[in-house]
């Protein structure tokens, strides 16, 4: 009788280790999904930052193209109302250098 | 034993295996959880850092186009500005010419060879006529009253210039360069300030 009791307790423990190291690799699953998830949501995260800061930057380019195109125009607006004052005084100042030229004033 | 004693053993020892193993994998899914919250703790600062990185860039960029086209605009006013005055300039010298044969002309030659004379001084000057102009400083050489101790010649070779004179002693140690070119010139560096003033007032 005790002999067979031993077998059946070494036999029941070995159902009890077979528990544990199922439950170990289960554990093992575990942590793969876990790893894996967790870097799927990183890269997830990080790349829709990446696409939506690159939206932004083109946004922004664009709309320093426009201010640079302010400044362009601003400068083209200058340079028109340069020529329209140049153009009223023109004589003045072609008086002023022909003077200076002959050493007489005309 | 008993086989009662011994089935209760039994049970005692697949219990504690199932609760351990249930425990145990209950441990890894709440450090799996924990482990999905730092992930997504780490991923969000990336994200950050990437916003961040994308909002200096393009600081950065504004910064270099703008001042860029800022520069840019200045140089092409200023150089607008220039030809401006430089017209002003060439017109004037087109001016002066169409003068020739008018009274204001003459007066500039007769003033403009007196002051030459005064700045000399004294001893025999010669004088080199451009070739449009030599008859006419002949005529005022001639009616002109020379201070004392001075004489003038006009030399027939002519001066390759628009118009006016140059003066010079007699040992071209002192030379008055009148031409139109050279008052030009002068009047060019002298006056530019002051013709981008009356233009652009």
């Amino acid at each position: 009788m005790a002999v067979e009791a031993v077998k059946r307790i070494r036999s029941i423990e070995e159902k009890a280790q077979k528990i544990i190291e199922e439950a170990e690799v289960k554990i093992v699953e575990i942590r793969k999904r876990s790893e894996a998830e967790a870097e799927k949501v990183r890269v997830a995260l990080v790349e829709e930052a990446r696409q939506r800061s690159e939206a932004t930057f083109k946004d922004a380019e664009a709309k320093i193209n426009l201010k640079v195109k302010e400044v362009l125009t601003e400068a083209k607006g200058t340079i028109a109302a340069l020529s329209e004052k140049s153009s009223k005084n023109m004589d003045k100042a072609v008086k002023r250098v022909v003077s200076a030229v002959l050493g007489v004033a005309i | 034993m008993s086989t009662l004693a011994l089935s209760k053993i039994e049970e005692e020892i697949l219990t504690d295996a199932q609760e351990e193993a249930k425990r145990r994998v209950e441990e890894a899914e709440r450090d799996a959880a924990a482990a999905l919250e730092k992930a997504k703790a780490e991923a969000r600062r990336e994200v950050e850092e990437v916003k961040a990185a994308a909002q200096e860039k393009i600081k950065v960029l504004e910064r270099k186009k703008l001042s860029e086209a800022r520069r840019n605009a200045a140089i092409t006013v200023l150089k607008e500005k220039n030809v401006l005055v430089d017209k002003a300039f060439n017109e004037a010298l087109r001016r002066v010419k169409d003068l020739r044969g008018e009274e204001v002309y003459e007066k500039s030659a007769r003033h403009l060879l007196e002051e030459a004379i005064k700045r000399i001084g004294t001893g025999d000057l010669k004088l080199r006529a451009s070739r449009n102009d030599r008859k006419l400083y002949e005529d005022i050489v001639k009616s002109l009253n020379m201070p004392a101790g001075v004489s003038v010649a006009v030399e027939k070779e002519s001066l390759p210039a628009a118009g006016s004179f140059t003066l010079s002693t007699a040992d071209d140690q002192i030379n008055i360069d009148n031409t139109l070119e050279a008052r030009l010139d002068f009047a060019t560096r002298a006056l530019r300030k002051e013709i981008a003033a009356i233009l652009f007032e």
